[in-house]
């Protein structure tokens, strides 16, 4: 299967470039030039530019990235923060990760433009606490970059001091949504705050916060050399510019790919750049397409772009970009069951619904999944999903983050395969029998 | 109930014409459901109102409705607060109006016509024109599955539960939830008992507060109380999930702080347990008398809970002006001196002439003794009886005895701390010395008095109340001639006495304290003196009818209305309606149950009595 709209890399295209990680190799290929022009122009015309190029935030929400560094007031005397969530932890997603690994000075630019944009004089890169290697990798490109005389005192000689940080964090998902993230870097509990007042008023140390996604800064410097106008007609509708996503489970080529905003899920999981199909005899069952929360889709649903809001009909999201590919030896009572015992696992425990629903959602399904579950189990099931979060549409949830949202999402979404459901309870056994795993398990 | 099904449609238009509501109050609200209950409305509506923002109903407030009843509150207030006032109860758990918001509970979640989802009264800002539905279909489901999710591990043990009668997981599944349980049994029995996940039943936290984690909802009031208004952040929450729970932070160890007494107050259910009050009675048998703490000079205001003559516990009144709604555990555990090492007989004689006597006997006996001495008697008043106790005492002394001075006795000096506890433990100095200005008698150190029993100059005392601030002065006290000692509690002056009168207890009479800021507060009587005791201002009403003098009062209320018109700092203090009323009746406990024992009494060990 051939691209119907064939891409033009962005983010990754310097990938294959096994120097791209240092500031050599990185200024070679036109590294920081566009920090310097940057810094050249106005701080308002940065983020019209931002606005303009319909950038979107990758984390998972999509939110239009100019308009979200607009809302940090200008005249709070405070200093301003910026935040690089790169606590990239959704399951199925690893994108985040390849860009710490092979092209870390790309965002280290992107933050160079960004502070300069929102006027902070200090970036937080708050990395997830399992990445060991990427750390690794970052912490010596903000080396390089402080020796080279880019951070610090002077900005690449611009008499505006920035200076960044890594930050690791201990292991917890919450940690990615981004006000537990602001509590994480205070030293606290990463428990979600409430809004308002949102972080952009109110944020780190109780100062104005930017909290961007590594993908959405590190896109910044390409964006900048293309023009915001070139970025913009390079996706469609409201999102600019191209998108990362993570192709895992049933195909014949998981990675991490860079897509365009036309590209469907069908030709992600088929075309020869990317997926390349499942395996001889396989079919696709179901498809998680943006993170674990995302409601999965079923194979008639798969003509879908991989746009923000193409995914809205369907009452699913992009969200991060991590795209489970499920086929048809694959037991869904399993998979969910695997899929809400992580959102178990990581509920910060704040809110009644999400502390106590998601460990009882996590053993309606292991009862119904080991062959002891009845239809009253059911019932109960979704209206436990239901009391955490109305469905459809996507962001009734009852607690404070989305965290709450995303297990009852799960079962909602997986609702599309009820019929399985009952075969299980049915048969009092899972008939998939010792390998419910799909083409996963065939992976050793 | 019967309205589940419509429940917004016929509402609002009823409720119009009904509360007087001008026609253009309801239109909003009629067309909140429809924003809001739509599949397609994710993004939140647009506002109803066409251009620009129409001006504020009521100038200066916030005019809002709640299930169709105008409310109009002052900007800020919050929605809990607000709604209450037209009669909406929104139930919450982690909200409490002194703490910050933690909005974690979700109990109080309501429908709002400014948001597609349900938003959280406690946090959700009051608006001009919003409109609030707190009891439509969605808010209870939402409330029921709340309850559901709260009691889905709780132990339901409420019959060894402290807080059992005063819990609002028992209150709120009564009125949210009263559904049972869908969790999942345990297999092979089909009534048997959930399979709930286990916690530590027994945590101590500290010497005063014990932990069960079974029962708690992790609302953490407990870990906000300790960090803003305690300042002293010993609790956190620890793990992540369900496996979440309270406990103290390592470097601590325990939880000591003189404010832990507090978090098992604000606990809305059985987890936090006070150490001290733990299995020893039921809440539905206290009475709860408005009362005044006596531990220190700040005077908090209290509850004292009650079950026949005794006293179980303080509780912390609400007061805005010196408590809030805290106290120490020191004052909280002072309760223990109303019911033990009391005086409750009069004694004449010292030493091995002691014997005890009745009330009339030892007045009698007071008054032949104290009448040679008329003019030599020295009077010790002690800050801790009330100012109706000194009013009557001091008159007496003034009067018949011939005073011209009053030694301050009273408990010594202790430690002060950071928040309520004050260094004068006498709940009354400020009382003492204005009315005894105002009766004309010099107020004189105690020391002096010391000195002066020393030096032989005074041969007779008679005190009101035995507290004193030197340990020491029992010994003194024995070279006295004549002491006439009203007291409530034992100590070594009390066997000093020539005559011992047993005095009550403020849980045990009317009566007023001025605390160190001079706001009088009154208090309420629990329940009548234990024993033969009665107040200080009785005996000395008694005393002088035996000596001829003129006092006839017959109880505090009338002592200080003749006297308190010639106090300046209590002259406008309106005794009748500065008293607290909201007194709770407990059940009232019959003397004894068919088997001769109090209900609710079991003794370890002993066998059940048959028949019953």
């Amino acid at each position: 299967m051939s691209l119907q709209h064939p891409v033009e890399k962005i983010v990754t295209r310097y990938w294959p470039h096994k120097d791209q990680n240092t500031l050599k190799g990185y200024k070679s290929r036109g590294g920081y030039q566009q920090l310097a022009k940057a810094l050249g122009q106005e701080p308002a015309a940065i983020i019209d530019a931002v606005k303009k190029s319909n950038l979107r935030g990758r984390g998972g929400a999509g939110f239009p990235t100019g308009l979200k560094w607009s809302f940090l007031p200008k005249d709070n005397p405070k200093p301003k923060y910026l935040c690089i969530n790169a606590d990239e932890s959704e399951p199925g997603t690893a994108k985040d990760r390849f860009i710490l690994e092979n092209d870390p000075h790309s965002l280290l630019e992107g933050i160079g433009i960004a502070c300069w944009a929102l006027g902070a004089h200090t970036c937080y890169i708050y990395a997830r606490g399992e990445f060991k290697h990427p750390s690794a990798v970052l912490d010596k490109a903000i080396a390089e970059a402080y020796a080279d005389g880019i951070f610090g005192k002077k900005l690449l000689g611009k008499d505006f001091e920035l200076n960044v940080y890594q930050v690791r964090g201990a292991g917890a998902y919450i940690c990615g949504e981004e006000t537990a993230l602001l509590e994480s870097l205070e030293g606290k509990k990463g428990w979600p705050r409430l809004k308002p007042p949102f972080p952009a008023v109110v944020g780190l140390f109780g100062c104005p916060t930017i909290v961007n996604n590594v993908e959405t800064i590190s896109t910044l410097p390409a964006l900048f050399e293309k023009g915001p106008e070139w970025f913009a007609n390079l996706g469609s509708g409201k999102s600019g510019g191209n998108r990362l996503v993570t192709l895992s489970g049933a195909v014949n080529r998981p990675g991490t790919f860079e897509v365009g905003m036309k590209t469907t899920l069908k030709e992600l999981i088929y075309a020869e750049e990317y997926g390349q199909g499942l395996p001889p005899g396989r079919a696709v069952k179901g498809v998680i397409p943006g993170g674990s929360s995302a409601p999965v889709l079923t194979a008639d649903e798969l003509g879908v772009a991989m746009e923000f809001d193409a995914f809205k009909p369907l009452n699913s999201m992009a969200g991060s970009g991590g795209v489970i590919v499920m086929d048809d030896m694959c037991c869904m009572v399993r998979s969910l069951w695997r899929v809400v015992r992580f959102y178990a696992e990581e509920s910060c425990g704040q809110c009644t619904p999400c502390r106590d629903g998601q460990p009882w959602m996590t053993r309606i399904l292991r009862k119904i999944e080991e062959g002891r579950g009845t239809r009253e189990d059911l019932e109960t099931l979704q209206h436990v999903a239901t009391s955490m979060a109305p469905y459809p549409p996507i962001g009734l949830g009852n607690t404070i983050c989305a965290l709450g949202d995303s297990g009852a999402l799960a079962v909602h979404g997986f609702m599309k395969f009820k019929r399985e459901f009952e075969q299980h309870i049915e048969e009092k056994r899972c008939p998939f029998g010792e390998r419910p795993w799909g083409a996963f398990g065939d992976f050793q | 109930m019967s309205d589940d099904k419509k429940p917004t449609a016929p509402a609002p238009s009823a409720a119009a014409p009904a509360s007087g509501v001008p026609a253009t109050a309801p239109a909003p609200i009629a067309g909140a459901p429809q924003s809001t209950s739509k599949p397609g409305a994710a993004v939140p509506p647009p506002p109803p109102a066409p251009g620009a923002k129409p001006p504020p109903k009521n100038p200066g407030m916030v005019t809002f409705t709640v299930d169709g009843k105008e409310v109009v509150a002052k900007p800020g207030t919050n929605m809990i607060e607000a709604a209450k006032q037209v009669g909406v109860e929104i139930p919450y758990y982690c909200w409490h109006p002194r703490l910050s918001i933690a909005a974690n509970c979700r109990m109080c979640l309501v429908e709002s016509s400014t948001s597609p989802k349900l938003v959280p009264a406690c946090q959700t800002a009051i608006a001009e024109g919003m409109a609030i539905k707190a009891t439509s279909a969605k808010v209870q489901e939402q409330q029921r599955a709340v309850m559901e999710f709260l009691l889905l591990n709780h132990p339901v043990d409420c019959s060894i539960c402290d807080q059992a009668g005063e819990c609002k997981l028992q209150d709120y599944y009564m009125r949210y939830d009263h559904k049972s349980s869908r969790l999942e049994r345990i297999s092979g029995i089909e009534d048997g008992p959930g399979m709930k996940v286990l916690r530590n039943k027994r945590k101590v936290l500290g010497p005063t507060v014990v932990l069960d984690q079974e029962r708690c909802v992790l609302c953490t009031r407990c870990v906000r109380f300790m960090d803003e208004v305690a300042k002293e952040p010993q609790l956190g929450v620890f793990g992540r999930g369900s496996h979440e729970r309270i406990d103290v932070h390592p470097q601590f160890g325990e939880l000591k702080s003189n404010y832990s007494g507090n978090t098992v107050d604000i606990c809305p259910v059985g987890a936090l347990l006070n150490r001290d009050f733990r299995f020893r009675a039921r809440a539905w048998f206290l009475s709860a008398a408005p009362s005044v703490c006596t531990g220190c000079s700040r005077g908090c205001s209290t509850f004292a809970d009650f079950m026949g003559q005794d006293t179980y516990r303080y509780r912390p009144r609400e007061n805005e002006q010196i408590n809030k709604s805290w106290m120490c555990d020191q004052g909280r555990l002072s309760y223990k001196s109303l019911n033990k090492g009391r005086v409750l007989q009069s004694v004449i004689g010292r030493g091995a002439d002691a014997r005890e006597a009745g009330r009339a006997e030892a007045v009698k006996y007071a008054a032949a003794k104290l009448k040679p001495l008329v003019g030599s008697v020295a009077v010790a008043a002690s800050p801790v009886a009330s100012n109706e106790d000194l009013m009557a005492g001091l008159t007496f002394a003034r009067d018949v005895l011939g005073a011209k001075s009053v030694y301050v006795s009273g408990r010594p000096a202790g430690e002060a701390d950071h928040f309520l506890m004050m260094a004068d433990k006498n709940p009354n100095r400020r009382g003492l010395e204005s009315i005894a200005k105002a009766l004309g008698l010099n107020v004189e150190k105690f020391e002096k008095l010391s000195a002066a029993v020393e030096g032989g100059q005074v041969k007779a005392l008679y005190a009101i109340g035995a507290e004193m601030p030197d340990a020491g002065f029992a010994a003194k006290a024995a070279t006295l001639e004549l002491l006439v000692l009203q007291a409530t509690n034992e100590d070594a002056l009390t066997a000093q006495a020539q005559v011992l009168l047993p005095a009550s207890t403020h849980v045990e009479d009317e009566g007023t304290f001025t605390q160190e800021g001079g706001i009088t507060q009154r208090f309420r009587r629990a329940y009548p003196p234990k024993g033969d005791a009665q107040p200080h201002w009785k005996w000395a009403v008694e005393l002088a009818k035996e000596m001829g003098g003129s006092l006839a009062w017959s109880s505090s209320r009338e002592v200080f209305r003749m006297v308190a018109p010639t106090v300046p700092e209590l002259a406008s203090f309106e005794w009748d309606k500065q008293a607290p009323v909201n007194i709770k009746q407990g059940i009232s406990v019959p003397a004894a149950s068919a088997d001769g024992r109090p209900p609710g009494w079991r003794e370890f060990g002993a066998p059940r009595v048959k028949g019953i």
